[in-house]
């Protein structure tokens, strides 16, 4: 435990050293201060109706002014950061557990489930990814769940096949053949041998596909098919500026400020993240 | 002495990755014998030397025997159970335990020292009562520091990484150790030590070592027999004084001189054999080392020796031994 304190002290320390990462990291810290303190942070009830102050420029009271409905866009855009950090956190991350569960047993297993797996990763991957969400979508009906199905999968096969590819190096390692001849179970070897060396560059992975996530779900819910009216996601907020940009542009720059800033400070994160995890990396990009 | 270690008439073969077109094609899928008809004893308490040069099968036998290759004939009896099925060498690997060629890719690199001296037990569902005192007294049978116990595998040096290897390997008091190149990547000093070390446990704890090597010098300073192989057969079996005094196979014959002599003015017999060692995917017809043998003729051309026993220690496989 005290080993893994130590090393985020020294991955958050060579990050220091990176002005992009660190810049990344203070926009996602933000984001996520953002999220949650968002009842306390917001100015307004972000679902309250308020005909009479519909499409209000910025002001004192309404920093970023209203809506076509009077709803306060500051205090959306808030409650916005709510859902989007939400989906993309639950969704990366349940994926990436998909994605390392079944690429270890994909590696290690037999050569038939590795077979069957791999023919299936490849398959999904191979639909077109807005196709296949809109494929997802009219099935499960549109909503926050079946955004988070469909990002889980789009994107375990990717995570899968990585573990998968990395499970079959190590398989007749030394270390791995020393604890089978030890008498050592299956389970115990993927477990405890292979999966704390394999998860290092999911990591990494995963905190660049953030932005991505993010961004398709901005995406779907811009199409209306993501979080269902009136939740608050920049990708409805978006929509609704959309609609009235010629007379109000506020409502999409605001909307689309703090997409912009979320996904490259995700993106800066994640790539502060491959420098200061792997050295290697990192010696390549100073030549 | 009683047999320890049983084996009789042991293959292991390899698929070759056969294309679309064999696929189709019945009695075309390829096989290569990467171990060929190996018989072996291992007595109880003895030190047996496995010696041969790169790619004759030494650590392929020793894989075989641990389970960690399927056999594909002969049988393999470990005091006195059969290991055929995966539940009979799970039994037997409780008092068997392997020491790898490369001691520190063999140890699990996120895993600290301690850890990977107490898995054994775990594996193997012995309860121990303190865990870090029991790494430590592992430890201290190897002659390494305490503390070493919080470090990780990367932060060893070659020499210790071998005695944690020797201690892991020790920890559940086995009956026979089956050492990989136990010496190699380590420099004369330290590689004295190790065989010290591992010499000094054997007579503690009456273990039986099978010393997997090239190292000549070595073998013949720790072993009580050795076992020659080439291109996955044995070619000779005896007992070490007697086998480096007169080797009787042509190939023990040129791999006993080709050791280097510390006296510059002994002189030695040119026995050196010439080419490389064949592929066995394309073994020679009859005797496997009629290829590259001084004495080669007709018959070793067409028929392949068996071992056969020239008296009752020592054991050949050359139709002329006499010559």
């Amino acid at each position: 435990m005290f080993s893994a304190v130590e090393s985020l002290m020294r991955t958050v320390k060579s990050l220091s050293r990176d002005p992009m990462g660190f810049l990344g990291l203070g926009l996602v810290v933000m984001f996520l201060l953002m999220a949650m303190l968002a009842p306390l942070i917001s100015p307004f009830d972000p679902l309250k109706i308020n005909v009479q102050s519909k499409f209000m420029e910025p002001s004192l009271a309404h920093w970023l002014g209203t809506d076509q409905l009077g709803r306060d866009t500051l205090s959306r855009i808030i409650y916005g950061s709510r859902t989007a950090l939400s989906i993309s956190l639950t969704a990366t991350g349940l994926a990436g557990i998909c994605g390392l569960l079944l690429g270890l047993v994909a590696g290690f297993g037999p050569r038939w489930l590795d077979n069957v797996f791999v023919l299936l990763f490849d398959s999904i991957s191979s639909l077109p990814m807005i196709m296949f969400a809109l494929a997802v979508i009219t099935v499960l009906g549109p909503g926050t769940g079946t955004l988070i199905v469909v990002i889980i999968l789009i994107s375990a096969p990717g995570y899968a096949r990585l573990i998968r590819a990395q499970t079959l190096t190590l398989k007749n390692s030394d270390f791995v053949l020393a604890e089978k001849s030890m008498g050592a179970s299956s389970g115990r070897i993927i477990l405890l041998h292979l999966l704390p060396n394999v998860v290092g560059p999911l990591v990494i992975i995963l905190s660049m596909d953030i932005p991505v996530v993010i961004m398709l779900e901005a995406g779907l819910s811009y199409l209306n098919l993501g979080v269902r009216p009136p939740t608050p996601s920049w990708g409805n907020i978006l929509y609704d500026g959309y609609t009235s940009i010629r007379s109000s542009p506020t409502l999409v720059i605001a909307a689309g400020a703090p997409l912009v800033l979320a996904t490259l400070g995700f993106t800066f994160l994640g790539e502060g993240l491959r420098d200061a995890l792997d050295p290697k990396l990192q010696l390549m990009s100073l030549r | 002495m009683t047999a320890l270690l049983e084996i009789n008439g042991l293959s292991v073969r390899f698929p070759i990755s056969s294309g679309l077109r064999d696929m189709f094609i019945p009695g075309r899928d390829k096989h290569i014998n990467v171990l060929d008809d190996i018989s072996l004893v291992l007595k109880a308490g003895e030190t047996l030397g496995l010696v041969g040069e790169s790619g004759s099968g030494k650590t392929t036998l020793a894989r075989a025997l641990l389970g960690l290759l399927p056999i594909s004939a002969g049988t393999i009896r470990f005091d006195g159970h059969a290991l055929k099925s995966k539940q009979s060498f799970k039994a037997v690997r409780k008092s068997s335990a392997m020491m790898f060629q490369d001691a520190v890719a063999c140890l699990s690199p996120r895993m600290t020292i301690g850890a990977l001296l107490i898995e054994p037990f775990i594996i193997h569902g012995i309860a121990i009562a303190d865990r870090q005192a029991k790494a430590q007294e592992l430890l201290n049978r190897v002659g390494l520091a305490a503390d070493l116990a919080n470090r990780y595998p990367h932060e060893l040096s070659g020499g210790q990484a071998r005695r944690v290897g020797v201690a892991r390997a020790l920890a559940l008091n086995p009956k026979l150790v089956i050492a990989d190149e136990p010496t190699a990547g380590l420099d004369v000093s330290v590689q004295g030590e190790i065989l010290n070390l591992m010499t000094e446990l054997k007579t503690q704890l009456g273990l039986s070592y099978m010393i997997i090597t090239h190292n000549l010098a070595m073998v013949r300073h720790v072993s009580d027999r050795i076992a020659v192989m080439y291109l996955g057969r044995l070619v000779e079996v005896g007992p070490t004084r007697d086998v480096f005094k007169q080797p009787l196979h042509p190939y023990a014959k040129s791999l006993i001189a080709s050791e280097p002599q510390p006296d510059p003015r002994k002189r030695r017999a040119d026995l050196a054999i010439k080419g490389e060692i064949p592929s066995v995917l394309n073994r020679p017809k009859g005797c496997e080392f009629n290829t590259r043998c001084a004495i080669a003729r007709d018959r070793c051309r067409n028929e392949a020796p068996k071992l056969r026993a020239i008296s009752s220690t020592r054991f050949v496989s050359c139709h002329f031994t006499e010559t």
